[in-house]
């Protein structure tokens, strides 16, 4: 350890009190410069809450980006609206709370599950495919059971599908053994051919190669929720069906959405790669059907 | 003293003493007066069924069909707890006199289902002689973005002249006159975004012919082009979540005279749809704006080889040829018949393409209607349409 005498020492101290002094001399503005912006900041949040309140108070779907830019700053608001009287304020709430994300938001999505309008706790299902945390599994699995509408016990399957959720299992075979809406025992098979590689994945697979095109092109659906990138593959006989299907366009100027065209946008999605051309709802042509079964042959290398 | 007499049979006869029809005459304010489902004696529905919303005040008349005017007849409620008789009130429960009555109720169930309102001759507890079954439904919503669009190509620039002429409260009153058509469905359309800075700038050429400011550019019918400027305007400035509904100056058909005139068309699978600015009356453009949105949410479409090609007049795999296709007074009923109006010399009356001339069908000379089928026939396949809207709302948004 170096050691230095005490005539050093003062001068030492002296200097670096000396560089302090006329750093604060010359450079005055840095901290008040922090705390103006901080105070600005804060004022700005002042106003966006205030802004949100009466975007909810006039039932302006606005409020969402409003939501979102506040972040965390807005869910006191926010959690203190979710029992609001109005059916549509608590479907906004709902909305507005999905944009702020976090656990506070994804269990007052599930909460709003136990509302007694449909188009609240319809809101919650659509926004808990997007918005959900690993903590919402056991809360959600509640509901194969418990709820009373055949759409939510469905639809939480599928949300607990894609939250590759695999714990919830069970509960999901469980209740498909007892579920007597056709659509909702539909919804678990689905969840279940996302969850594991078993009978209800390869009823997926064996629906692209059924007879019926519609079938065909809703099973491309599936395998795109499926989201297993290992399954690409399957959809390279389908690039070469043009059966037409679904009319994307308008009652007058009809798009003819092919299985070809339908299996092209499922590439993308489960490959993760963008083609160099616009995708979605359109035709294409045989260049790009070409440049789809390069893509699934890259994959696969 | 009543009048007697004999007629003969052959094998039976259905006999009518009263029926219920949809009330025609203004509506006072806070009333809704939806039209019936009266098509067809088959169940689970035999005879008419009205829907209505939970809390709603409706109104529908009562026609002494083969009674005379003064004959006593009692009106009750099948369930009260689910249905409240107002006019009259219940208790005595006594129609007035007169070939057409009005009976007012309002539905509280909290439960969507079926209730049924009877009518008695003589007394409360007389013999049934007409029996309307009224389908109650939990409101549902579809939110909506509406955008005031301008559509020009720069360097020009956002003008009023290549704008909308509707204001916002043009577009709000539009929007009230669609969901009180859209009532009896139980769908109400909740417009809570607003958009005024919508514009479309990247239009191109359909069959050669050039955009111009102002107006959506479509391509002929039948050309084999696609709409690709719809696809476009559906891609600017879109709102997530909401079905947008872009209102634009004037729709422009690419053809040397500009003919066929469009006054709107939707799609659903981008959820959403134009509407042109319009000098025809209020009824009209709502009526216009609520077939458009049937088209988003699949009315007539389950059963069609074609989903977004479903009209009421078109038959399970749509015929082009005209023939084949209906035009009778129950499709002309229909919110979702092909025309607006009834009037077009070429198709309807005579001389028309059609062999049923019919322009009045209870809306009003030239009139097309507005109702919205709960009854699912097994010879309509475009039927069922209450199901199929409220099984689409509620999967809208779903991803």
């Amino acid at each position: 350890m170096p050691v230095i005498d005490k005539q050093a020492y003062l001068l030492l101290k002296r200097l670096i009190f000396g560089v302090l002094a006329l750093t604060l001399v010359f450079f005055p503005g840095r901290e008040v410069a922090g705390q103006k912006g901080y105070l600005l900041k804060m004022e700005e949040t002042k106003v966006d809450v205030r802004l949100l309140e009466e975007q909810l108070n006039q039932l302006n779907g606005d409020a969402r980006a409003t939501a979102s830019r506040l972040g965390r700053s807005a869910l006191s608001v926010l959690l203190k609206r979710t029992k609001a009287a109005s059916p549509r304020e608590r479907a906004l709430v709902l909305e507005c709370l999905a944009e702020v994300k976090g656990e506070e938001a994804v269990q007052a999505l599930i909460d709003a599950l136990n509302d007694p309008e449909q188009d609240v706790w319809n809101t919650a299902l659509n926004l808990l495919h997007v918005t959900h945390s690993p903590g919402a599994v056991g809360p959600l699995s509640a509901f194969l059971a418990q709820s009373p509408h055949p759409r939510i016990r469905g639809e939480v399957a599928r949300i607990l599908g894609r939250m590759g959720a695999s714990s919830a299992l069970p509960a999901i075979k469980s209740q498909l053994g007892r579920e007597e809406d056709r659509e909702a025992a539909f919804k678990m098979k689905l969840a279940i051919a996302k969850l594991e590689d078993g009978p209800e994945r390869q009823e997926v697979l064996s629906r692209l190669s059924h007879e019926d095109p519609k079938i065909r092109y809703k099973a491309i659906g599936e395998l795109e929720y499926i989201n297993e990138p290992t399954l690409v593959k399957r959809l390279l006989p389908l690039l070469s069906d043009e059966a037409r299907v679904v009319n994307v366009g308008q009652e007058r100027w009809p798009i003819w959405h092919r299985v070809c065209d339908r299996a092209l946008e499922a590439v993308a999605s489960l490959t993760g790669k963008t083609f160099p051309f616009p995708t979605g709802n359109r035709v294409y042509n045989a260049e790009q059907l070409r440049m789809a079964r390069e893509l699934i042959a890259a994959a696969g290398k | 003293m009543p009048l007697v007499f004999i007629k003969e049979v052959y094998k039976r006869e259905r006999i009518v003493p009263v029926r219920f029809t949809r009330y025609i005459d203004p509506v006072p304010a806070g009333t809704y007066a939806p039209d019936l489902d009266d098509r067809g004696y088959t169940e689970p529905y035999r005879g008419p069924v009205v829907g209505v919303c939970r809390g709603d005040l409706t109104r529908v008349t009562l026609v002494r069909e083969q009674l005379i005017d003064n004959a006593p007849l009692f009106v009750t409620s099948e369930d009260t707890s689910k249905l409240t008789l107002i006019n009259p009130p219940p208790n005595p429960g006594q129609l007035p006199d007169g070939y057409e009555v009005s009976i007012d109720f309002r539905a509280s169930s909290t439960n969507d289902g079926d209730v049924k309102i009877r009518i008695h001759a003589q007394a409360l507890d007389g013999p049934i002689v007409g029996e309307l079954t009224v389908h109650i439904s939990q409101l549902l919503t579809v939110p909506c973005a509406v955008h005031r669009t301008a559509i020009y190509t720069p360097p020009s620039t956002r003008t009023a002249a290549n704008t909308t002429g509707r204001t916002f409260a043009d577009i709000t009153n539009l929007m009230n006159e669609v969901n009180r058509m859209w009532r009896p469905c139980g769908i109400e359309f909740h417009v809570d975004t607003q958009r005024d800075n919508t514009d479309l700038t990247n239009q191109v050429a359909r069959n050669g012919i050039n955009p111009t400011d102002g107006a959506l550019l479509c391509p002929v019918y039948g050309s084999g082009e696609n709409n690709e400027n719809f696809t476009r305007l559906m891609a600017t400035n879109p709102v997530a979540n909401r079905l947008n509904i872009y209102f634009v100056r004037e729709i422009r058909t690419a053809s040397a005279d500009g003919r066929p005139f469009y006054v709107g068309f939707g799609s659903s699978a981008a959820r959403g749809c134009v509407v042109s600015d319009s000098a025809a009356d209020l009824e009209t453009q709502a009526h216009t704006l609520a077939h458009e949105l049937g088209h988003i949410l699949n009315l007539s479409g389950i059963g069609h080889a074609v989903p977004e090609d479903a009209h009421a007049d078109d038959d399970p795999q749509w015929h082009a040829t005209v023939t084949r296709r209906r035009h009778d007074l129950w499709s002309r009923r229909r919110l979702m018949y092909y025309m607006v109006g009834l009037n077009s010399t070429d198709r309807t009356g005579r001389g028309g393409r059609y062999a049923f001339a019919g322009t009045d069908v209870g809306y009003g000379e030239g009139r097309s209607g507005h109702m919205i089928t709960i009854k699912n026939l097994a010879n309509d396949q475009t039927d069922n349409e209450y199901a199929d809207a409220r099984n689409r709302q509620a999967s809208l948004f779903t991803p």
